[in-house]
């Protein structure tokens, strides 16, 4: 259905109409440097990311969780590893202060995210204080004890798959056939990505109409589930997907907390795709879409 | 006929053979895969996705790599089809190790 028809007859305000607007709107506004990065141009890339840069003067704070707070979350996962929490190094931390300053630039809302590596081999994030209220309050009765929670920032992202046990090695990490040069950056981007779309109200309940239109309109949408069970097994289990041509199936996943529908895979993927000139070529060419949508994410607040 | 092969045995530990046949050219690259998939990765990615101008990088949570590795090979492969290729078993990433209630990939 097309987003005029959908404005008629659902108003302005439907999240249906108004993740094709956003879409739209990026697509007019930055579409032709997708093509250039589609056509394997050279500067295609950095001239992307280069108009996407905001006109503000935020400074992403970037922390780092304690000790104390590491060991309540080993307990919390009930982690039966012998692996310590690990203190990220100076030249670490120095590359974190780096990626979350290039992602500041190009987003509207202004980030404070707490850094640690506790779990290893997995990587994931909380939404924490500074999330859109109904979400906070979906974290607040697990993680209201910790400092990283009284510190009140967008979340929590535990890198302790991507770190090596002595903190400075890339291991396997969570995107196990990565480049490591760029392995770090990749999965930052990815986890910041939800906290971006967990932090600007709305966004999830846009994200949500997107992926429910593109599984009610795609001719593959068979059945939800069967992509799940075919490509995660178990490991998706109680959340939802949708299906679609998209970049990747784990595109169309969905979290729940406490009967709210948090955040999804398709905004962190998204902004995965701007991660790197080849991330955002393969998905350029093959989910155009769903990267336009992160770009039309960065551009809200 | 353009012929795709992969090849995993049945330990993920042990060797992988990974043959590729395309309409111009042939390469058959085996590698010891004792640590880690991604020096499979590697070779395949200078060898052959280069060459043709490609690029393969999965998603973080890497679930599904070999899917977008079959994707890869389809686009290079003119006569890439279904009976073409055949995975014994794949490499997976379910059964992780925990992730906190409530925790977000």
């Amino acid at each position: 259905m097309e987003a005029a028809e959908i404005l008629e007859k659902e108003g302005s305000s439907s999240p249906r109409y108004l993740w094709r607007k956003a879409v739209l709107k990026a697509e007019i506004k930055y579409g032709k440097y997708l093509n250039k990065i589609q056509d394997n141009t050279e500067s295609g890339y950095s001239e992307l990311i280069e108009a996407l840069k905001k006109n503000h003067d935020y400074k992403c704070e970037a922390m780092y969780i304690s000790i104390d707070d590491s060991t309540r979350i080993q307990k919390l996962a009930r982690y039966s590893g012998d692996d310590k929490p690990v203190d990220l190094s100076d030249p670490t931390k120095d590359n974190i202060r780096a990626i979350v300053d290039d992602f500041q630039e190009i987003i509207n809302i202004p980030l404070k995210i707490h850094f640690g590596s506790v779990i290893p081999d997995n990587v994931y994030m909380f939404p924490c204080k500074k999330a859109v209220s109904e979400i906070a309050s979906a974290y607040k009765r697990t993680l209201k004890d910790f400092q990283f929670w009284k510190d009140e920032s967008n979340g929590f992202i535990d890198m302790g798959g991507i770190m090596a046990k002595d903190n400075d090695t890339y291991k396997s990490g969570y995107n196990i056939l990565g480049d490591p040069a760029t392995h770090i950056k990749e999965s930052l981007y990815h986890e910041i990505g939800h906290l971006v779309e967990a932090s600007i109200p709305g966004a999830t309940k846009i994200s949500q109409a997107l992926l429910k239109d593109r599984e009610t309109e795609s001719l593959l949408s068979s059945s939800v589930g069967d992509v799940a069970k075919t490509n995660f097994g178990n490991s998706l289990k109680g959340k939802t997907i949708a299906e679609d041509h998209f970049f990747h199936p784990y595109m169309g996943v969905q979290y729940t907390k406490n009967n709210i529908t948090t955040v999804t895979e398709l905004v962190s993927s998204g902004f995965e795709g701007l991660s790197s000139p080849w991330m955002a070529r393969s998905m350029a060419i093959r989910d155009r879409e769903s990267l336009l949508y992160a770009i039309a994410v960065s551009e809200m607040n | 006929m353009g012929l795709i092969e992969l090849y995993f045995s049945s330990n993920l530990m042990a060797t992988i053979k990974l043959s590729v046949t395309t309409k111009s050219e042939r390469k058959d690259i085996g590698v010891d895969v004792e640590e880690k998939y991604e020096s499979i990765f590697n070779v395949f990615k200078e060898q052959f996705l280069k060459t043709n101008g490609l690029y393969f990088t999965p998603l973080a949570g890497g679930i599904g790599s070999w899917d977008e590795l079959i994707y890869v090979l389809d686009q290079c492969c003119d006569d890439f089809s279904p009976v073409s290729y055949k995975i014994i078993e794949a490499p997976t990433l379910q059964g992780k190790s925990s992730i906190p209630d409530g925790g977000i990939n």
